[in-house]
């Protein structure tokens, strides 16, 4: 994609992602839902897969979610690009809602249900070979998480996905350094993440994973081997007393947390 | 049986173009559909929950059957939850095949006895399980599932088992399939263990005893009609399997006749308590569980002489 293009695309996802964040809030405030800060920290990444996706040029088929506890922020997302209604935003995780906890199929856009971690890429690698032995366009783009890293499959099917060349894959990693108990490198280290992918034969990068206009520099680009793009994030971000914070995994902001949370996404 | 379904896949009669992706298993088998179609073949390694996942991504794009292929457990444990989540829950037609149902794999041992599997796919609703026999099931049913459009458990034994079933069975998915006739009781048998009830029928009809064989080589949806043709007539009903007692074909058959309304209790023939003590082939294991044609004819004779 030319530079012009992704600055363009870029601005885009800058918009989107600001929208997003906001619906976010709102949508797990509402529903006394949990994830707040993962959605949080992946708000960029899916702007700007989506952006993307919106081109509409063939160059994005999939967009598959592994870290599927981020939902909340998939779904503003596929709202924010139209695909959804944005009043079916209201409705997630109550009652009768087609919107659950975790990406959920029936929502159109959604592949794959998600919710247990290390789906999501083999899935996803599936999709992209099958396209790629029936000389169909389109890539797959799996977003997941790091804490996914910890998953076998993740490994599995990074070997697989290198030995058969799937050039039509990309992953993007929401590197935001926690996970459920403490940050990864406590919990069971993951450093250095980069060169575990890049020696599994992936062509590997690490960028800042707030900013949109890398982030679809990144993504549009054309590759012959999978690609694994490791997005440095804040879990919790764009929201202060949220970021970096374990227990914001867990908790849905009340009341007066989501005023100050919104106040400070102007 | 794994080269009846090899030779199935390449069927031109059947109108489908199924996919098949194997975890390193399958040599001097599965050869003959790799060279031919590469296109629609992928060995994914030592990887079977990535397999399965990758599987049911294919699937889901290309609307076609993709087989997955190892043995036994590593097709259904080990990547269990990919097959509930990424398979069965959102229906797409991943047929899962497994090698070496029941003791198949004899000397290699436990970690590759198939006689849990059963159990563990009967816990997630609607997927059908099916159990052939012979290579004339296992063709029929895999050409059946090439274009049936959904997920499905295809369990298959080690040898190419061939039985000689009365001319007029065929293979029908869902029903039973004679393989023996008799009237003072019935054995219905899953897998090629079934073979082995047939064995036993002849010895029991030198005795006197005339006992007819069934094949449900459909253990899901079960012949329910059949088996309420059988309660309605009182007949005393064996049910014999290469597996664990609890979750497979006998579970089948009395949930099945709970859910009909009919009384039966059959003499359950299975895997009660699993004897690892000593090594040995299908055939030795086989008698040291009271599964063997000798043994099964004596269990049977046994129960059918008890006063009541």
């Amino acid at each position: 994609m030319a530079d012009q293009a992704v600055e363009r695309v870029g601005r885009r996802a800058e918009g989107l992602a600001v929208q997003v964040r906001r619906d976010v809030l709102t949508m797990i405030s509402r529903a006394g839902a949990a994830h707040v800060a993962s959605a949080l920290s992946v708000a960029d990444v899916l702007a700007s897969a989506y952006a993307v996706a919106e081109q509409d040029d063939g160059r994005v088929a999939d967009v598959i979610l592994s870290k599927g506890h981020a939902g909340a922020a998939l779904y503003a997302t596929l709202a924010g690009v139209g695909i959804l209604q944005r009043e079916e935003l209201d409705t997630y995780c109550l009652d009768g809602s087609r919107l659950w906890g975790h990406a959920t199929t029936g929502v159109p856009g959604i592949v794959l249900s998600t919710g247990s971690l290390g789906h999501g890429l083999p899935f996803g690698l599936g999709r992209a070979i099958a396209r790629a032995r029936r000389g169909e366009p389109g890539e797959a783009i799996v977003v997941m998480s790091d804490g996914e890293m910890q998953e076998g499959t993740t490994w599995e099917s990074a070997l697989i996905a290198a030995h058969h060349r799937v050039g039509n894959l990309k992953v993007i990693v929401d590197r935001n350094l926690l996970q459920s108990l403490a940050s990864t490198e406590e919990t069971v280290g993951l450093e250095p993440l980069e060169d575990k992918w890049r020696s599994c034969g992936w062509e590997t990068s690490t960028i800042d994973g707030h900013d949109h206009v890398r982030l679809v520099a990144e993504i549009t680009r054309v590759c012959e081997r999978p690609a694994c793009i490791i997005a440095s994030t804040t879990k919790g971000k764009g929201v202060s007393f949220m970021e970096g914070r374990v227990e914001w995994h867990y908790r849905a902001p009340t009341g007066d947390q989501l005023d100050q949370a919104l106040a400070e996404l102007q | 049986m794994r080269n009846a379904f090899i030779q199935a896949l390449f069927d031109a009669s059947v109108p489908a173009h199924p996919w098949l992706v194997v975890g390193d298993l399958g040599w001097n088998a599965i050869e003959p559909f790799a060279e031919s179609h590469p296109e629609r073949f992928i060995n994914a390694g030592v990887s079977e929950q990535s397999m399965t996942s990758l599987a049911a991504g294919i699937a889901s794009h290309v609307g076609e059957a993709v087989f997955t292929y190892s043995i036994a457990n590593f097709t259904t444990f080990r990547c269990l939850e990919q097959i509930r989540n990424d398979v069965v829950h959102h229906w797409n037609p991943v047929v899962v095949v497994s090698l070496g149902a029941g003791f198949a794999y004899g000397t290699l041992g436990y970690t590759h006895f198939g006689i849990e599997d059963i159990a563990a796919i009967r816990a997630l609703p609607e997927m059908p399980i099916f159990s052939p026999c012979d290579a004339a099931e296992t063709a029929a049913l895999t050409r059946h599932l090439m274009v049936s459009r959904g997920p499905a458990y295809l369990r298959l034994g080690r040898a190419e088992e061939h039985s000689d079933p009365p001319a007029e069975a065929e293979v029908v998915p869902g029903r039973l399939r004679c393989l023996a006739r008799g009237e003072d009781a019935v054995i219905i048998g899953t897998g090629a263990i079934a073979l082995e009830g047939v064995r036993a029928s002849r010895l029991l009809r030198e005795q006197g005893i005339s006992v007819a064989v069934y094949s449900a080589h459909t253990v899901r949806p079960f012949d329910d009609a059949a088996l309420h043709d059988l309660g309605r007539r009182g007949v005393p009903v064996i049910t014999l399997e290469e597996h664990r007692l609890s979750g497979g074909l006998a579970s089948t058959v009395l949930e099945s006749a709970a859910a009909l309304g009919i009384s039966i209790a059959p003499l359950r023939l299975g895997i009660d308590r699993l004897d690892h003590t000593r090594a040995g082939s299908r055939a030795f294991l086989l008698k040291r569980h009271g599964l063997d044609a000798v043994s099964v004819a004596s269990r049977i004779h046994t129960w059918l002489r008890k006063p009541s």
